[in-house]
């Protein structure tokens, strides 16, 4: 399993992949709950919105985590045309944590925009 | 101290050496010649056969479209039967969609992404010709159905009930159905196939920061397509088990629902739509350097743009369903993906601006093209914010609006960069220039066709036509505005012909194109012209993102062979596999040659979807009994076969293993970005169960058959002991224990064939009918679908214990084992799940 | 129809009158030749006005956008590359590609919510059931004394708030009076609702707006807006059964079997697989809203539904005499 641990650790790959899919479950988990509390009739014993809000902080803060480990990888100034096209490991994991930092913001504003339509509607 | 360091200089020049390697890579690579030129497998070849089929169905599908517009040009029209207006409107989308958007990604990619990402092939080329014929035999049988007025006639998008109840709809839908599946098995190939190439074959030294990004867009593009097809292949599943055998899945009688179908093809519509629209973007993305003279502004935004739009896209599948009655609240949810996917679109877009405006921009035709595609396309994005706000798609929805958005959409952001990008490689493929004022002419028809077409559409929309209509009455006031747009298409018609004839015309004089015409920092323009068959001379090594720009002695390198496989000793067709992240070579890859056994396998495979469409069963089995022998035959004798030695000298003193198991090898990829897909299929049945879950209270309904507990435990034990046997032989056999091994196998058959048939019991005990309600026909489809797997891993497990018998597979030499173990493994994981829904789940859901 | 239209919900009369203005040549264009005006920016009902002031902002806004960037592209493209511009294409594309555009689209997100809230706010006053059928509307009316069924025009007090229960049977189709408000689907299994506040007196068309089949098409309907008293004699009308004409003619569509499709209320005749036929002759077209209602029309109709009609469901009658006809069409057109 040595070169698939690798691409895993080393490369952080995962890193890369995490917040948007952070922000796929989050928003299928919102999805969700909405259509069962609407189809079931579950408002009474939890609100939806309790729910939905909870959600969307469990939601930030792993994305805030993964970011701060892209933080760390990238170590820099966050820039837009920063190149980052050396030619050693730490370039790549440099250029990797950069792209990984900006899908965490990225994926953060989305689960927040996720989160809107929770507080203009208060029922099904 | 890295590898590179580790590097012998390059050899001494050596003319008759080095003549005689290089006819020794001609001998090697060269294409077949006369009728057997169609089993050719390299990626030049079957790239551009799959580019000229792509754009022949485009041509067709644009001649329906022209059709369509002659029909709708003035109101009350009797030029056409509603039927066959029906049918031309399904299929125009249809082939659009599935003929040529997504195969022309595909089509390019082939073509391309070797040269691009510097080396000669793709992992799996008799792959790429199995999926080029498999698009040709599906295409052209659901094309042709037009020709015996049977064509599909309920719209690309199939909606249910209309399509699931065969006295609604006729044999168009059953060719519609099984010939689209066949082509979705075809991409789907293509795909992993492409995948695994970004990830595993790029030029030695190319690390993930120096990827192009046209490297970037196929990967997310190709996963994207692994993950979007997969649920439409379930819906497909379901939608013709109804048809044919009745199963209850979308007949609201039975506990059906027609939603679930819309579900399931929109999960897939969606992404689509950024699946043809990404790998245009991706071609802009690569063109740009060389006409602003610069490097990209914003390298990673625009791998952060491809990644976030990979992702978001699967969350805008409902804003297709604003009008069927759901929740507000599910539909805002959905309205914010689609405003979000906006961001990094847009993204994009501003920073190939800021790259122009940083950069001296040279002019040419594809730069025409793409500023072209550039206004329509920010117009189509604009509308599409529009229709995201659900108050107003309520009103546009299903009208004249959305079609002209969505040409928008996909003309601006797919077609004109596609045909920049024609214009651009068109001299790296045919070695000619594309005549200027001929290119010229094209674009302002087309571009000027195109706006008078659709810009009156949106109005016509506005004005309350409704879309898929074949008629309209003169007071409607819609006369006006069809007649224009009905003008305007035929002018994009003549302008795309102007092309065509261009890029296919006869020329007497001899190939002019400078190499590099464009002063092109990319790989693919590397090599000397005339090129040969082989590609690149010898493999480089890369150290930067723009390699003709900044190591500008590379393709005098790259001449003098001064780099890796510069040679072919053995007459074997090889390349280097590399490591993910850092482009470090790991071993060399021998590609099998062009072998009839991938075009038999695809014809064979064509032939049972075909004939099932008739119901022809019997037919069917044995055409895919004959698509399983030629499929074996070529695994056998192609792929994994133990080498002549372990190791070979790839030049500058670099040796490397000729032959890698495990998750090393590109096998290992291949079946693992495979699974994901077969997973995602998997994932859509259990979409669908709780689908109705939702949709019914309770699930399982009162009075149904529950799974009896006891079968499925026995189900349980069983598969479970099967996968550990084959777990165990991998390890036995990588041990030494050969014969322990092929016992292990050979035990795990019946364990797991028993296993299956346990499950189906523990069905059948309980009475469950699929004809009579959803939860019944959902449970068996999911053990259909387990049987199916089964079937499959045990066709495996038979191939692996001949392999052991014949010496094909050794202790050492295990790849195939070791694929078929991670076979297993999903499916463990997929029975699992199953008996989980089977048994645990009716019990928890009643007690709620 | 533009000019008459009155100001509703506070949006500023003049930038009205100035969007009226901008839309009229396209506008008037269309409904020149038009009685059943079929356009969104018709403002009949209280959600085609919402959308239509929705649409003129975003229009505006789209419009100001696409002419920027494009405006921007196109300086790019003639200035001289100069390297110390990044700094600025740097804050452009901060700006321009992600703090603009997530600050618009986020507004323009809460405020299509907010639109749709007050959108499904309402409550109906009354309700009428449509069912989809291929290819003609099924219309119930729910009064005290029961369900009035009717079929392809329905008619609607101005001002009132109608709730729709939308079903089918067969198929899926839509159900869109763009004139009057936004579409909704009619799914089999399901019964989605939809509520409807009509404002202008007068005839608005309808289509379906989801393919259904061979004569998806020709499935259209027309909404008559009336003033409320008038719905309110009219309903009372509808409700009493048949007025017969022709004795004759009932005893051909009797021995016919046009009574195993369609009902006559009255007349013992109560098929429920077409149109219900009680008061065919108020209504002014037939064939789900495609042609006149008049004589020839029904008697060509009769022959051979198809001919008029591709896909129409109804069996053709070709063998009917002329003996036959005449009275079947002098009863048909007595049931005022």
């Amino acid at each position: 399993m040595t070169r698939f641990r690798r691409v895993i650790d080393e490369g952080a790959i995962w890193v890369l992949a995490a917040p948007l899919s952070i922000w796929a479950a989050h928003f299928l988990l919102c999805y969700w709950v909405a259509a069962i509390w609407c189809a079931k009739g579950w408002d009474e014993a939890v609100r939806m919105r309790t729910v939905h809000a909870g959600l969307t902080l469990a939601a930030l803060a792993v994305i805030a985590s993964l970011a701060g480990l892209a933080r760390r990888r990238y170590r820099g100034e966050l820039r837009v045309d920063e190149a980052i096209e050396g030619d050693s490991d730490a370039d790549r994991n440099r250029f990797l944590g950069h792209v990984a930092l900006m899908l965490a913001a990225l994926a953060a504003l989305a689960v927040v925009m996720t989160f809107l339509p929770t507080l203009v509607f208060r029922q099904c | 101290m890295t590898w590179t360091d580790r590097l012998a200089p390059p050899p001494q020049p050596d003319p008759a050496a080095r003549e005689a390697e290089k006819q020794r890579l001609i001998a090697t690579w060269k294409n077949r010649e006369g009728i057997a030129r169609l089993t050719e497998v390299n990626n030049t070849t079957v790239g551009l056969w799959y580019t000229a089929a792509s754009i022949f169905f485009f041509a067709f599908a644009g001649v329906l479209a022209l059709m369509i517009r002659a029909q709708l040009a003035v109101p009350d029209n009797d030029l056409m039967t509603a039927h066959f207006y029906n049918q031309l409107f399904t299929l125009h989308g249809t082939a659009m969609m599935f003929l040529f958007a997504v195969p022309i990604f595909e089509a390019v990619a082939i073509l391309l992404l070797p040269g691009i990402l510097g080396t000669r092939e793709l992992p799996f080329p008799r792959l790429s010709s199995f999926s080029f014929w498999c698009f040709i035999t599906g295409g052209v049988f659901v094309c042709g159905s037009l020709f015996f007025n049977a064509a599909p006639a309920a719209g690309w998008f199939m909606y249910t009930p209309m399509s699931s109840d065969p006295r609604l709809t006729g044999i168009g839908t059953d060719i519609w159905l099984l010939g689209l599946s066949f082509i979705e098995v075809a991409s789907l190939a293509a795909s992993v196939e492409l995948i695994t190439g970004v990830l595993k074959c790029r030029a030695p030294g190319m690390r993930l920061n120096m990827l192009p990004l046209y490297g970037w867009y196929v990967l997310v593009v190709a996963l994207m397509i692994v993950f979007a097809f997969p649920p439409l292949i379930a819906g497909d599943l379901l939608l013709e088990l109804e048809r044919a055998f009745d199963w209850a899945f979308f007949d609201p009688t039975r506990g059906g629902d027609p939603l679930l179908w819309q579900h399931l093809f929109w999960i897939f519509g969606h992404p689509e739509v950024y699946i043809v629209f990404l790998p245009s973007i991706a071609l802009v993305a690569t063109m740009l350097p060389a006409f602003a003279r610069r490097p990209i502004v914003g390298h990673s935004w625009i791998v952060l743009s491809a990644v976030g739009v990979a992702f978001l896209s699967f969350g805008l599948w409902v804003h297709h369903m604003f009008t069927v009655g759901l929740p507000e609240i599910s539909l805002a949810f959905f309205s914010a993906a689609s405003e979000a996917v906006a961001i990094p679109t847009g993204i994009q877009i501003f920073c190939f601006i800021a790259t122009i405006w940083m950069g001296r921009v040279v002019r040419g035709l594809p730069m025409l093209f793409v500023s072209g595609a550039l206004a329509i396309f920010v117009f189509g994005g604009l509308t599409g914010v529009m229709v995201a706000v659900v108050p107003f798609d309520a009103q546009v929805h299903d009208s004249h609006f959305v079609v002209a958005h969505l040409h928008y959409t996909l003309i601006g952001g797919a077609l004109f960069p596609l045909f920049a990008g024609l214009c651009y490689w068109y001299p790296l493929v045919t070695e000619r220039m594309l005549s200027d004022r001929a290119g010229r002419w094209s674009f302002w028809l087309m571009f000027i066709g195109f706006n008078v077409t659709f810009l009156p559409m949106h109005w016509t929309g506005i004005l309350g036509m409704p879309r898929r209509v074949w008629t309209y009455s003169a007071d409607a006031g819609w006369s006006t505005l069809n007649m224009v747009s009905s003008v305007g298409s035929f002018a994009i018609g003549a302008g795309f012909l102007v092309l065509l004839v261009e890029m296919l015309r006869p020329r007497r004089a001899p190939a002019k194109a400078p190499r590099d015409p464009w002063k092109a920092p990319g790989l693919e323009w590397v090599g000397a012209l005339p090129s040969e068959d082989y590609g690149l001379r010898s493999i480089p090594l890369v150290t930067t993102r723009y390699p003709l720009w900044e190591q500008p002695d590379l393709p005098r390198e790259v001449e003098d062979a001064e780099w890796f496989l510069a040679d072919a000793p053995e007459g074997r067709r090889e390349m280097i596999v590399t490591d993910v992240l850092d482009g470090q070579p790991i071993y060399v890859q021998r590609v099998p040659a062009p072998s009839w056994l991938t075009v038999g396998a695809a014809v064979a495979l064509g032939a049972s979807f075909i004939v099932a469409t008739w119901h022809l069963w019997m037919l069917a089995g044995v055409s895919m009994a004959a698509f399983i022998a030629l499929l074996i035959a070529w695994l056998w004798t192609g792929t994994a076969r133990p080498p002549e030695a372990a190791s070979k000298d790839v030049g500058r003193g670099l040796r490397l293993p000729v032959y890698a198991s495990g998750d090393g090898s590109c096998g290992w990829w291949a079946m693992f970005i495979t699974m994901s897909g077969d997973l995602t299929a998997y994932l859509g049945l259990v979409f669908a169960f709780f689908f109705f879950w939702t949709l019914h209270d309770p699930f399982p309904p009162a009075g149904a058959g529950l799974p009896q507990a006891g079968w499925l435990a026995l189900s349980a034990v069983l598969l479970a002991a099967a996968w550990g046997a084959v777990w165990g032989a991998l390890r036995v056999n990588r041990a030494g224990g050969r014969i322990a091994a092929q016992w292990l196998l050979v035990a795990a058959v019946p364990a797991s064939m028993l296993g299956v048939a346990a499950m189906a019991q523990a069905l059948m005990i309980a009475g469950l009918d699929p004809t009579r309600h959803a939860w019944d026909a959902t449970c068996w489809v999911l053990v259909l679908w387990i049987g199916v797997h089964v079937g499959i891993g045990a066709l495996m497990v038979f191939y692996c214990v001949a392999g052991i018998s014949f010496g094909k597979l050794t202790p050492r030499w295990d790849a195939d084992l070791g694929n078929v173990t991670l076979y297993w493994h999903f499916l463990a994981l997929s029975s699992a799940i199953t008996l989980a829904l089977l048994g645990l789940f009716p019990v928890l859901g009643i007690a709620t | 129809m533009i000019a008459g239209r009155r100001v509703h919900f506070g949006f500023p009369a003049a930038a009205r009158r100035r969007c009226a203005r901008i839309a009229a040549p396209l506008t008037l264009l269309a409904l020149a030749a038009c009685d059943t005006p079929t356009s969104m920016l018709a403002g009949a009902g209280r959600d085609a006005v919402l959308v239509e002031r929705l649409f003129w902002i975003m229009l505006s806004a789209a419009a100001l956008i696409w002419v920027l960037v494009n405006g921007i592209a196109f300086y790019a493209a003639r200035t001289e590359a100069n390297p110390e511009r990044e700094r600025v294409a740097r804050l452009f594309v901060v700006w321009c590609g992600m703090i603009v555009p997530t600050v618009v689209l986020v507004a323009l997100l809460v405020g299509g919510m907010l639109l749709l809230r007050d959108m499904r706010g309402p409550r109906p006053d009354f309700q009428v059931t449509i069912d989809g059928e291929q290819y003609w509307w099924r219309v119930g009316y729910d009064t005290p004394a029961g369900r009035v069924v009717t079929a392809n025009e329905i008619r609607l007090p101005a001002g009132r708030t109608v709730g729709l229960a939308l079903a089918s049977t067969g198929v899926i189709h839509s159900f869109w009076a763009p004139a009057l408000g936004g579409k909704m689907d009619l799914i089999p299994g399901r019964t989605n609702r939809m509520t409807l506040t009509p404002l202008e007196p007068g005839r608005w068309g309808g289509n379906c707006a989801e393919f259904c089949g061979t004569a998806h098409a020709q499935m259209r309907f027309e909404v008559e807006v009336m003033p409320a008293p008038d719905f309110d004699r009219w309903l009372a009308a509808e409700a009493a059964s048949a007025r017969v004409a022709s004795d004759a003619g009932l005893a051909v569509f009797t021995s016919a079997g046009c009574g195993a499709c369609h009902a006559v209320r009255g007349t013992g005749n109560a098929g429920t697989t077409g149109p219900d036929l009680t008061h065919l002759a108020s209504r002014r077209t037939m064939a789900a809203g495609i042609l006149p209602l008049d004589r020839d029309t029904l008697a060509a109709w009769i022959r051979d539904p198809a001919a008029l009609k591709p896909g129409a469901l109804m069996p053709a009658f070709p063998d009917l005499k002329d003996d036959a006809m005449q009275p079947l069409l002098d009863f048909l057109t007595g049931l005022k």
